[in-house]
């Protein structure tokens, strides 16, 4: 195990982008001579991804073309503004403004949080902009004990954030899964289509962290 | 006494077999017809028709028919999937970009409006419509586009968007 993950190279601006990953459980992020490197055991460690998903797409295939930025700190500032520290938000208002290109649709937003900020972006770089992966040290259970930053993509952002308000607000998770799987149901016209693993493993681990919530405050908070 | 049992089974089993037809009726994962007209601010208006069959049909037009189109072109494609359109306003010509082999353009109607394919011509289309921000590109302002999400039912634009169809 461990043998790949996600392979970035670094750009000029001092931004990396991914070229290349697969899901093994091995969550780091390591940098690659060039786009046709796959990284060995001497390559560098620059990240650690959130999940071992978060650079790959539904297909099992990595989002090649993503960005990375280490100085991006906008998805961290929407989870912990936006959802984990906005007390006034509700499941319910929650719900009405989280479907696609709406307010808690992170992965669509502009990069100064406004709504639908992908609206000028041509179909065939709209992944790549869904995959855009920023630091998310600094919000509570996101960060890593480890020498480097932890990242995810906007996708994990998002999903992060809808696994948060089910487990804060005490809904289990198998109703969760039913939910937003009968939705994925919905959109897609396929009576059989569950969310892929790079949905489900972000959205996990925001319900978990929201449901350590729920229980402290169903405790007294204690 | 047989007779009891196989009754009482054969009760059981419709029982159960209504409940889980009554199941996957009321679900509403069950496939649903839809269909949006979303126009631009230019006047030109598309339509996105989801069928219960699984096929997303995007017309040029408000298309109201019930059965598959004959006489336009149209473009085919599944629900997960995205197609940009740049329709200007004064042409009878649509440039759509689809993000996947799966979608189809079809074309039944070679005196309308024609649907032509972005990659036909990628590079010159790239300089007309579209410049490099320094980490992604984007369509430049004045261009008459529409970028449709299948899969969310979604229409955005630089320019205005609006859904008449009610």
């Amino acid at each position: 195990m461990g043998t790949l993950s996600t392979d970035v190279i670094k750009n000029t601006n001092g931004t990396y982008t991914v070229v290349g990953g697969k899901a093994d459980g091995d969550k780091n992020v390591y940098l690659v001579n060039d786009a046709h490197s796959t990284h060995n055991a001497n390559s560098q460690v620059i990240a650690k991804s959130v999940t071992d998903h978060s650079f790959l797409e539904d297909n099992g295939k990595a989002a090649v073309g993503a960005t990375i930025n280490l100085s991006d700190k906008s998805g961290a500032n929407f989870l912990n503004n936006k959802i984990i520290g906005d007390k006034n938000l509700s499941i319910l208002d929650y719900v009405h403004n989280a479907h696609g290109y709406q307010k808690y649709d992170f992965k669509t937003n502009g990069p100064n949080g406004e709504t639908d900020g992908i609206k000028d972006i041509p179909v065939g770089q709209q992944e790549a902009y869904k995959y855009r992966g920023g630091v998310v040290d600094g919000v509570p259970g996101l960060s890593s004990n480890s020498d480097v930053p932890t990242v995810a993509s906007a996708r994990d952002i998002g999903n992060i954030g809808a696994g948060w308000m089910a487990g804060d607000w005490g809904i289990s998770w198998n109703m969760f899964r039913d939910k937003a799987d009968g939705l994925q149901r919905s959109q897609t016209g396929n009576p059989t289509e569950v969310e892929g693993q790079t949905t489900q493993k972000a959205e996990r681990i925001g319900f978990d962290l929201g449901m350590k919530a729920w229980a402290k405050m169903i405790n007294g908070g204690k | 006494m047989k007779k009891i049992v196989f009754f009482l089974l054969l009760i059981l089993l419709v029982a159960f077999a209504w409940l889980g037809i009554k199941k996957f009726i009321m679900s509403p994962d069950y496939r649903r017809d839809s269909r949006h007209f979303f126009c631009m601010g230019n006047g030109h208006c598309i339509t996105m028709w989801r069928t219960r069959n699984g096929v997303c049909y995007i017309i040029p037009g408000k298309y109201s028919g019930l059965s598959q189109p004959t006489s336009e072109s149209y473009i085919t494609s599944p629900f997960t999937k995205s197609i940009d359109i740049i329709w200007p306003k004064s042409t009878d010509s649509i440039i759509v970009t689809l993000d996947d082999e799966k979608s189809q353009i079809i074309h039944e109607a070679p005196k309308g409006i024609k649907i032509i394919s972005y990659n036909l011509n990628k590079k010159y289309n790239d300089s007309v419509f579209l410049y490099y921000d320094g980490r992604y590109n984007r369509y430049k302002k004045g261009v008459d586009f529409m970028s449709l999400d299948i899969k969310e039912e979604h229409a955005n634009s630089n320019n205005v968007i609006t859904d008449d169809y009610k």
